[in-house]
């Protein structure tokens, strides 16, 4: 499988040994479920969710995956927590294959990687206590005895997330929490273990607005202390823009566009990362700018288009764009899938 | 246009009587679009729904005034609100690209809103459907489609639609692009402002987005704990908010325009409104919380033409 | 560290403490509700009536007054006396014991093959969950009573049998409803959670989907009580019992048999009066633990 072409390489493996994570080639295709009497053509018989993603995550950084919905990432996620088994392509973590690995070795891998998801609501147990929400992940490792060992991990944990005293709020079921409470709980659920990667999706975007910082600041200042590395699933450009070093953008299954992402957001390359760009909300009443430089509707992920998946839509396509470009460097550590970018 | 006055609905709780509108006041002038703010469960969705008096069971409007064209809508009978509903006050609920049928085209469910205010003939409601759905900028033809074969962004615009339909002086959107991707929720806000400026509607919209505020709305009142706190033109509240909870608000959303800084929010929780409440409800969350807030409530004090701010130390403040 | 709550030992936060509070949050959202308590006190009402049954019961159930045959109620004999001489009073409340005992019993036998089937069929895939819905149909669409009168019959005459008659059955609503929620609660987030986490199927089963699970069929299992005492008594009645056991359908296939039943309205009215209101006892308290249950109130 020639995967790693060579403008793609440092992408994935950063040759001072600073990777942690790469994604090689990945793709997840799902069968389209058919009903009986509907005919399947045959270039529409998978769900393209993922479709060829190389990326590299370094030690320490946080990086944003970021897109609207039906791009990719949340499956991406799944994968990468491996909860869902690639149909192409794999992920090595710190160069073990993720997937290919015995039980006994993949136990000690998941306690590596572990995750916060979008719901607040829905990711606790309701019929549990904080303090078993929070150990099950020490029980189902086998990593303490039940007692105080148990206790005084949990209870660190809550601490290190700002759930002080954790007496307090020990004994406490999700429903007696507020929101940015239970997404706490989450988060020191997901760090009870010490892994080293964690994976949030969408951890603060079912939260209100004022209450997503605390959430954020949460999460950077745990970085700070316990050197984890952070993939941040969002659509959300400002948010990622505000908690991450790098930002993958992606579209329809592949990523386009990856670089620092205060780079990435005043100088975007490709067009959909424009788009993206465009089409947020001002925070200054007196700059309100038209509308989003994009055409026509987000196309379904089981007929990628031809070409460059984007030209349905791109305001600037040309001949170039009938052959599917690969990510091309278009700045210091900034790579961009658009043949627009070969000019710089 | 419209003036709501000193409103108060409640609601009937096991612990008690739930304040979650106290004593709310704001105007709306004729193509104004006025930002109601505020986080979940401050009473937005219930000043909302008391307009237009589509209140559950539980709640009860106890005091104040709503005045359309100066005619007190509290005052009216239920008979003499369906001719108000949709026809001069339509609204577009949360969440509501989810209450579409899935078993009935999107055309009948359309047809139907508009056939419970009018009496126009099949062929007229078609018509009718037809331009709503150029309005919106929908494609007529996709009327008879069922509601699974739209997206997101296409069921709001349908909702916007059926909101439309009756041709209404003001329409109340609560959160009207929660649900949805950046690039749609900024397609269905320039749409919002389009309608606007064609039909001269008035709007009220409802949000906890402030950045969504700053792109669309005139005027902002910033709500808290079932009052508002602080009222004003969109700039004023943007450039000089005066209550502590504005500024907090404020400070919370990340802007893209300048480089990272820590965001700060708002530590604690809303109190909780069946008990006794605070005398200032920010009381307790506050940086600037003296013995006074806790005992007396602050009234509201004028800080400009149609301008207001219900905190006592507003002028110590540096609004920042 | 501050001076507030000091980490106590793990026994303060274990397992136990937590059922009680949980028991305690339950029971001030049950108690509002009228006719869940008056159901539960007409349950509790016949429970006592069933253990105390030896003090309560003035005469020995199967003790023959030869004097007495078919005796209308009298200060002797509050409930008369059947054609045997037996009085009726003690032999209603020794019933109750039999027949809430049977019920239990069969309710128990169903709720526990119900459940299993349930968040078997929920949780794994579609295969297995056609095969044990196929199942469940079957049940399902041949007559209830039938199929218990054939195994019934199968199993041979006594309790045991009625018992496990309508427990093999009976099961078939709860794995139903268990077999729905548990389809909703494996899209829930903290079961994806716990995959992350790294916990096996097993795992998940036991300790997020059964607690989940637990409350719906224990409202369902308790209505199920309430129609296991009635088919104990149709299936006694019918011959199907122990004619040595004194139970509420007992007395009344007696009733039947010795042609009584016409004629002697205090042989039929308390037993058929008792098996009305346990069963309607049953379904208060089903319906009111179901309305407590089923979460109607959600936080957007």
């Amino acid at each position: 499988m020639p995967f790693l072409e060579e403008h793609q390489s440092p992408l994935i493996n950063d040759s001072n040994g600073n990777t942690l994570v790469q994604i090689r080639n990945l793709k997840k295709w799902f069968p389209v479920r058919r009903s009986l009497f509907s005919k399947i053509k045959p270039d529409e018989r998978f769900v393209h969710a993922v479709d060829g993603v190389s990326l590299g995550i370094r030690k320490e950084e946080a990086i944003s995956i970021v897109g609207e919905s039906g791009c990719g990432k949340t499956t991406l996620a799944r994968l990468m927590l491996r909860l869902l088994e690639p149909t192409e392509g794999t992920i090595l973590f710190e160069s073990r294959d993720l997937f290919a690995t015995t039980k006994a070795e993949m136990h000690k891998l998941r306690v590596q990687i572990q995750a916060v998801f979008q719901d607040p609501y829905s990711s606790l147990d309701p019929k549990k206590t904080v303090l078993q929400i929070v150990s099950e992940p020490l029980e189902v490792n086998h990593l303490t005895k039940r007692g105080r060992e148990t206790l005084e991990r949990v209870s660190y944990s809550l601490s290190a997330v700002g759930l002080d005293p954790p007496p307090r709020f020990l004994a406490k079921f999700p429903y007696e929490l507020s929101g940015g409470q239970r997404q706490r709980v989450a988060i020191a659920r997901a760090m009870v273990v010490n892994p080293r990667l964690i994976i949030a999706d969408e951890p603060v975007s079912m939260l209100d607005a004022s209450i997503r910082a605390e959430i954020l600041n949460v999460m950077l200042n745990l970085r700070d202390k316990f050197n984890l590395t952070y993939v941040f699933i969002t659509h959300d450009l400002a948010v990622a823009r505000y908690v991450s070093d790098r930002m993958a953008v992606m579209y329809l299954g592949r990523v386009v566009e990856v670089g620092p992402a205060d780079e990435i957001c005043l100088n975007p390359t490709h067009p959909y990362t424009k788009a993206l760009l465009s089409a947020l909300p001002t925070t200054d009443p007196r700059k309100r700018h038209e509308g989003v430089e994009l055409k026509g509707e987000v196309p379904s992920a089981v007929r990628i288009p031809a070409g460059c998946r984007f030209r349905p839509r791109c305001l600037y396509a040309f001949d170039k764009c009938n052959a599917e470009p690969e990510l091309i460097k278009v700045g210091k550590d900034h790579y961009a899938a658009c043949w627009l970018g070969e000019a710089s | 246009m419209l003036q709501v006055e000193n409103l108060r609905t409640y609601y009937r709780t096991p612990q008690g009587s739930l304040k979650a509108v106290d004593g709310v006041s704001f105007t709306l002038e004729k193509g104004e679009i006025l930002g109601l703010v505020g986080e979940s469960a401050c009473g937005k969705t219930t000043v909302a729904l008391s307009t237009v008096r589509l209140l559950p069971p539980a709640a009860q409007v106890m005091g104040g005034k709503i005045l359309l064209h100066g005619e007190d809508l509290l005052t009216k009978t239920e008979n003499e609100m369906k001719h108000v509903r949709w026809k001069k006050v339509s609204i577009i609920f949360q969440g509501a690209l989810n209450s579409l049928n899935p078993v009935l085209p999107v055309k009948e469910q359309i047809a139907e809103a508009i056939l419970a205010h009018d009496n126009l003939t099949g062929e007229e409601v078609d018509t009718a459907i037809g331009r709503l759905f150029k309005a919106v900028r929908l494609d007529p033809d996709r009327r008879k489609n069922y509601p699974h074969e739209f997206s997101g962004g296409m069921k709001q615009r349908v909702m916007i639609a059926m909101a439309l339909a009756c041709d209404p002086e003001v329409v109340i959107a609560d959160e009207p692009t929660t649900a949805l991707d950046v690039i749609v929720q900024r397609q269905i806000l320039d749409l919002i402002r389009n309608l606007r400026d064609e039909r001269h509607i008035s709007m009220i919209l409802i949000t906890h987005d402030l950045s969504v505020v700053a792109q669309l709305c005139d005027k902002v009142g910033i709500m808290y704990a079932g009052k508002i706190v602080e009222f004003g033109d969109i700039f004023s509240i943007f450039e000089t908010p005066r209550h502590p909870y504005t500024q907090a608000l404020l400070k919370s959303i990340p802007k893209m325009e300048q480089t990272k800084t820590q965001l700060s929010y708002i530590p604690g929780s809303v109190p909780d409104l069946t008990g006794e409440v605070p005398a200032c409800r920010f009381y307790g969350r506050c940086p600037y919380a003296q013995q006074l807030c806790s005992e007396t409530e602050p009234k509201i004090e004028e800080t400009g033409p149609q301008s207001y701010v219900a905190c006592h130390f507003w002028r110590n403040i540096k609004a920042h | 560290m501050s001076s507030e709550p000091v980490l106590e030992r793990e026994e303060s936060y274990s397992r136990t403490r937590v059922y009680i509070r949980a028991l305690v949050a339950f029971w001030r959202v049950y108690r509002r509700n009228k006719t869940g308590i008056i159901g539960l006190c007409m349950l509790i009402f016949f429970v006592a009536v069933a253990i105390l049954a030896p003090y309560i019961a003035p005469y020995d159930p199967n003790k023959a007054f030869l004097s007495a045959f078919l005796q209308p109620p009298s200060s002797n004999h509050l409930f008369g006396t059947n054609e045997a001489g037996q009085d009726l009073f003690s032999q209603v409340v020794y019933g109750t014991r039999a027949s809430l005992t049977v019920g239990f019993a069969a309710a128990f036998i169903a709720a526990t093959i119900g459940t299993l089937i349930g968040i078997t069929a929920g949780y794994f895939g579609k295969l297995i969950r056609d095969l044990l819905m196929r199942l469940t149909d079957f049940f399902i669409v041949i007559p209830a009573l039938v199929l218990m009168i054939v195994l019934a019959s199968v199993l041979g005459s006594g309790l045991t049998s009625v018992v496990l008659a309508i427990g093999l059955v009976g099961w078939t609503g709860t794995a139903r409803v268990v077999m729905s929620q548990t389809l909703s609660l494996k899209e829930q987030a903290f079961v994806e959670a716990s995959k992350a986490s790294g916990a096996g199927d097993f795992y998940i089963l036991r300790s997020h989907v059964l607690p989940n699970v637990m409350p719906v069929a224990f409202a369902q299992t308790v209505l199920v009580v309430a129609n296991s005492i009635l088919y104990e008594a149709t299936l006694t009645f019918l011959g199907l019992g122990n004619p040595n056991q004194v139970t509420w359908g007992q007395i009344l296939q007696f009733a039947f048999v010795s042609g009584a039943i016409t004629t002697a309205w205090w042989y039929v009215l308390p037993p058929g009066l008792s098996i009305m209101l346990v069963v309607l006892a049953f379904s208060l308290t089903g319906y009111s633990l179901d309305l407590v249950f089923n979460p109607r109130v959600r936080k957007v």
